[in-house]
């Protein structure tokens, strides 16, 4: 099962390739945990990466930020195209990079600061000037959400928020740094069913600014949020492979693969 | 039913021997507290004890305050040294010791842990004595903070790693370089147990006597200048312990008092500091 990535067998009016994996194998130490994996993620689109655990979503998504590049002897091979530059070349400036690919984590994870100082870290660290720190905090809590809830207590720890308002604040966070790619990592699977929701409509209204790329075990989710879906599954030796990727519809209503089919409609996994 | 009461009854003696235990290392300590309030008490409160210097048997009044000042310089100066130097160690161990230096540093601060605390004060009367040719307090806070050193250095790893990796995660996917999120974000998250282990060094170092005694050698009269002999509490203790006076061994007896409440009060003020970061 093999999918040709130089033609996404997405065609949309505005199909402009953010991301674009190519034959990117993934390896801890000599273990495979990714087998060559092709995903084109277009612009100002929402991804969904859907699977059973195991099958490399999440360690797919940490590969588009070099996330992994903190575990020693992790490795990638492949490309990967951000706007056409390969981000897995090691010349490629990690910081740089996770400056236009923000992440958003399957935990609530804000700094034991304030709620300010939370959204002002990215900014503060890149030098802005105060009046600039200060307009894009604002305009960040407000993309969230969040300004009308903590506008007055900006300078009250961020850890009193609830789980759905820290997770929004973290949102904000990444948005401060002024990404073009929003990465989620399970985002809501730590939260009720109400902030879930929350989360999703923010999605539908950042993503005509941002490409988002999101993992999620709901399967419900990824059909009410995304454009397109990726499916992947864990082949014979343990490693992730993609199985299916196409628009969410498609893989939702009309899959081409048996196990697609299968997982869409709860065989297992 | 026979069963259940077998239970009960197994419940009941257990939690009896489990209270035994608890108490068979309580009492100790509540005796000792004890005599050493009672023993203490008088002398403390006798006149001239925190205002006056040491006075010879047979001059009315006397006190400690000497050896106040003396514990005071020689643990003040001991941090100085210790706290920037033990606490930076401490942050290079839990984000970049993962290697084979960090693990050599592990063992050699392992191995300061089990010296006996005399050993420091050969060490610091070797380089320090011996070359300057007198005993001076700052030989003695040489010998306390190499002492103090590996406690605040495993304080400081312990509360670092303790520090949620998400949290150093997050940091560093916004871009933030690895060391501006140590500093930044890390740091801040663990100060509560790095004061805690800085202040919970200063107290064992308050109380130790062996490493002054070819140090800082004590001294009767109050003075302030580092390069000289100076007095500490732990020694009153152990000099006026020794004296065949009785007011003088009850002057022993409220110094150890006051030492006790030192180290107690340090205990508490850092429960007290932690617990307010936390929230």
């Amino acid at each position: 099962m093999q999918i040709e990535t130089a033609a996404p067998q997405v065609q949309d009016a505005d199909n402009e390739i953010k991301l674009d994996a190519r034959h990117v194998n993934f390896f801890y130490g000599d273990f495979e945990v990714l087998h060559d994996i092709s995903l084109a993620m277009q612009a100002r689109k929402i991804t969904a990466l859907i699977g059973p655990s195991g099958s490399g979503k999440t360690t797919f998504l940490r590969i588009l930020n070099r996330m992994y590049d903190l575990v020693p002897t992790a490795r990638a091979t492949g490309e990967v195209l951000l706007d056409g530059h390969n981000i897995l070349d090691p010349d490629t400036d990690v910081i740089q990079l996770r400056r236009r690919v923000g992440m958003l984590f399957q935990r609530p994870n804000p700094f034991p600061k304030s709620i300010y100082d939370n959204v002002a870290y990215g900014p503060h660290f890149l030098g802005w000037q105060k009046e600039r720190i200060k307009e894009v905090v604002e305009q960040s809590l407000k993309d969230t959400g969040l300004w009308e809830e903590v506008k007055n207590r900006l300078h009250k720890s961020a850890l009193n928020l609830s789980g759905g308002q820290q997770q929004r604040l973290c949102l904000a966070r990444a948005l401060a740094v002024e990404p073009d790619v929003i990465l989620m990592d399970e985002p809501a699977s730590a939260l009720d069913p109400i902030a879930t929701l929350r989360i999703e409509e923010l999605m539908h209204e950042l993503k005509s600014r941002y490409t988002i790329v999101i993992v999620t075990h709901n399967m419900q989710q990824a059909a009410r949020v995304s454009d397109h879906t990726a499916f992947m599954l864990m082949n014979t030796k343990r490693a992730g492979e993609l199985i299916e990727f196409g628009p969410t519809d498609d893989i939702f209503n009309r899959p081409k693969d048996s196990r697609t089919e299968d997982y869409i409609t709860g065989r297992f996994g | 039913m026979s069963r259940l009461i077998v239970r009960i009854a197994l419940d009941r003696i257990v939690t009896a021997l489990i209270a035994i235990a608890v108490a068979l290392a309580a009492i100790p300590v509540l005796v000792l507290l004890l005599f050493v309030v009672i023993k203490g008490l008088p002398g403390m409160l006798a006149p001239g004890f925190f205002t006056q210097s040491f006075h010879p048997y047979g001059i009315p009044g006397g006190g400690v305050l000497n050896a106040i000042v003396g514990t005071v310089e020689i643990v003040g100066i001991a941090s100085v040294i210790a706290v920037p130097v033990g606490s930076m160690v401490g942050i290079f161990l839990s984000e970049y010791g993962r290697n084979s230096l960090g693990n050599t540093v592990r063992f050699v601060s392992d191995v300061l842990t089990g010296l006996p605390s005399i050993a420091f004060g050969i060490f610091a009367y070797t380089i320090l004595v011996a070359t300057l040719g007198h005993f001076s307090a700052i030989s003695a806070s040489v010998a306390l903070a190499v002492l103090m050193l590996p406690v605040i250095l495993r304080a400081t790893e312990t509360a670092m790693i303790l520090v949620p990796h998400s949290l150093r995660e997050a940091g560093l996917a916004l871009g933030a370089p690895r060391w501006r999120v140590t500093l930044e974000v890390v740091v801040p998250a663990a100060l509560g147990g790095i004061v805690t282990g800085a202040l919970l060094a200063m107290a064992r170092a308050a109380g130790e006597t062996a490493p002054l005694l070819f140090t800082a050698l004590g001294n009767d009269y109050l003075q302030l200048d580092p390069l000289r002999p100076m007095g500490a509490l732990a020694l009153t203790v152990y000099r006026n312990a020794l004296l065949p006076y009785t007011s003088l061994q009850d002057q022993a007896w409220a110094a150890a008092l006051l030492l006790v409440l030192i180290v107690g009060l340090t205990n508490v003020l850092a429960r007290i500091y932690v617990r307010r970061i936390q929230r």
